[in-house]
């Protein structure tokens, strides 16, 4: 370490604050006052980043080449930074800038001032707000979803019914509508029991969500009721889309009742017209299908 | 709580002694440490440990991303952040990327086996 003069090392000494200086082209320290020394212990390295912050390498926050890069006038500007060092686990506010020492080097200095209580009030204060945005977002999935199923709940489809619908209007675009019931809900629950009708629609929901295309909206509408909203479709395109989940679910093998079919009815809005009448049109379909021997698709037109 | 087979992932060698002796010291095994973030997706599938924490600020890859990465190729691959940017947008952002909960530093014990505990509760 190059000696300094005595006074600048007594005046630096008596500041309460951790101080140190380091050749910007070498890390080397040049210079490092009582406290800072207290703090960092005995050094293992002479340059910065070993002796005070342990590092293998120049430290992912260090200014001096970002300070450098700038154009000449950066010198002489401070720089504000917070830190926490791993070394003493306290937080760090250090400012820092980069000076002509009497010998031509370019050095930078840092003033480090310990933080860590107000690091650890404002610690407190985002560990609530990340709570909070936490609740919140679990509050939000929650309003959307059905607790059994984990798809979409009727809510949730009444609104995705609503934008749609305005979208279609907007942009002319054809929108459709799948309405699937399960085949003989109620006897599975009568024969089984509720835990195995339950799984049922849980079953049931997973194949749904596996093979509708990602910009389709699946939810439970209800009961063993299931709606898919198929923006930008076609009846002939929700016809095949309809077709797929069908066999999808007729090929599946469940737990318990192994095999189990769904009726489907298909309906394209028209013109001006409202969800509700398009509904009723999709479940008129549906009940088509299961006169007809369940287990098939309907189509309204 | 069960014993954790844990990969410590930390830019900085000292944060890497200081968690794994917290984790010792709760009985877990650390049986992995990775010092970057391409370090730790290739150890991964080798290591299949069941749970990792993670630094946000490392050079190159940082850990949002190389849990965006980890998440891609194991799903329910549990994840705890440590950071000491004590701002929630980080926070936010690292569980959107799949990461299962967070500490801030300086790591507290029981707040990081607390949170342990809630992870292992809730995703296994």
């Amino acid at each position: 370490m190059d000696r300094i003069e005595p006074v600048f090392e007594t005046l630096f000494d008596v500041i309460p604050f951790g101080i140190y200086i380091v050749d910007v082209e070498t890390y080397e320290i040049v210079y490092i006052n009582r406290v800072m020394q207290q703090r960092v212990g005995e050094p293992n390295g002479s340059k910065c980043w070993q002796a005070i912050y342990r590092q293998n390498s120049p430290c992912l926050h260090c200014p001096i080449q970002d300070i450098l890069s700038r154009e000449s006038n950066a010198l002489n500007e401070s720089v504000v930074l917070e830190l926490f060092s791993d070394v003493d686990d306290c937080w760090y506010q250090l400012q820092e800038k980069i000076i002509s020492w009497p010998d031509g080097r370019k050095v930078k200095y840092s003033i480090a001032v310990d933080i860590s209580e107000l690091k650890g009030m404002q610690n407190e204060l985002s560990e609530a707000h990340a709570e909070l945005s936490l609740a919140h977002r679990e509050l939000e999935r929650t309003a959307v979803t059905d607790v059994l199923t984990k798809i979409y709940n009727r809510a949730k489809l009444d609104q995705v019914l609503r934008d749609e619908n305005q979208r279609k209007n907007r942009y002319s675009t054809p929108l459709s509508l799948i309405l699937l019931d399960i085949d003989r809900f109620k006897s599975v629950n009568d024969t089984h029991g509720h835990m195995v009708g339950d799984s049922v629609l849980m079953e049931t929901a997973d194949i749904m969500r596996k093979h509708i295309r990602n910009t389709d909206t699946l939810g439970r509408w209800g009961g063993e009721e299931f709606l898919i909203i198929c923006p930008n479709t076609d009846l002939e395109n929700a016809k095949i889309v309809a077709e797929k989940l069908r066999s999808a679910l007729d090929d599946h093998i469940f737990d318990v009742v192994e095999s189990c079919t769904g009726s489907f009815g298909v309906a394209l809005f028209g013109a001006e017209e409202d969800s509700e009448s398009v509904l009723r049109r999709a479940d008129e379909a549906l009940y088509r299908a299961k006169e007809r021997g369940r287990n098939r698709v309907e189509v309204s037109f | 709580m069960k014993a954790l087979k844990i990969m410590v992932v930390d830019d900085s060698i000292i944060t890497v002694e200081k968690i794994s002796a917290m984790l010792e010291n709760m009985g877990h095994t650390v049986v992995s440490t990775a010092k970057t973030g391409s370090e730790a997706l290739t150890k991964y599938p080798e290591v299949k440990p069941d749970l990792m924490t993670m630094d946000i600020t490392m050079p190159e890859l940082d850990g949002i991303e190389t849990t965006k990465q980890i998440i891609s190729i194991d799903p329910s691959a549990l994840i705890v952040m440590v950071t000491s940017q004590g701002q929630e947008r980080m926070v936010m952002d690292s569980l959107d990327a799949g990461a299962k909960g967070y500490v801030l530093k300086p790591i507290k014990p029981d707040k990081l086996q607390l949170i342990l505990e809630q992870i292992v509760d809730k995703y296994t």
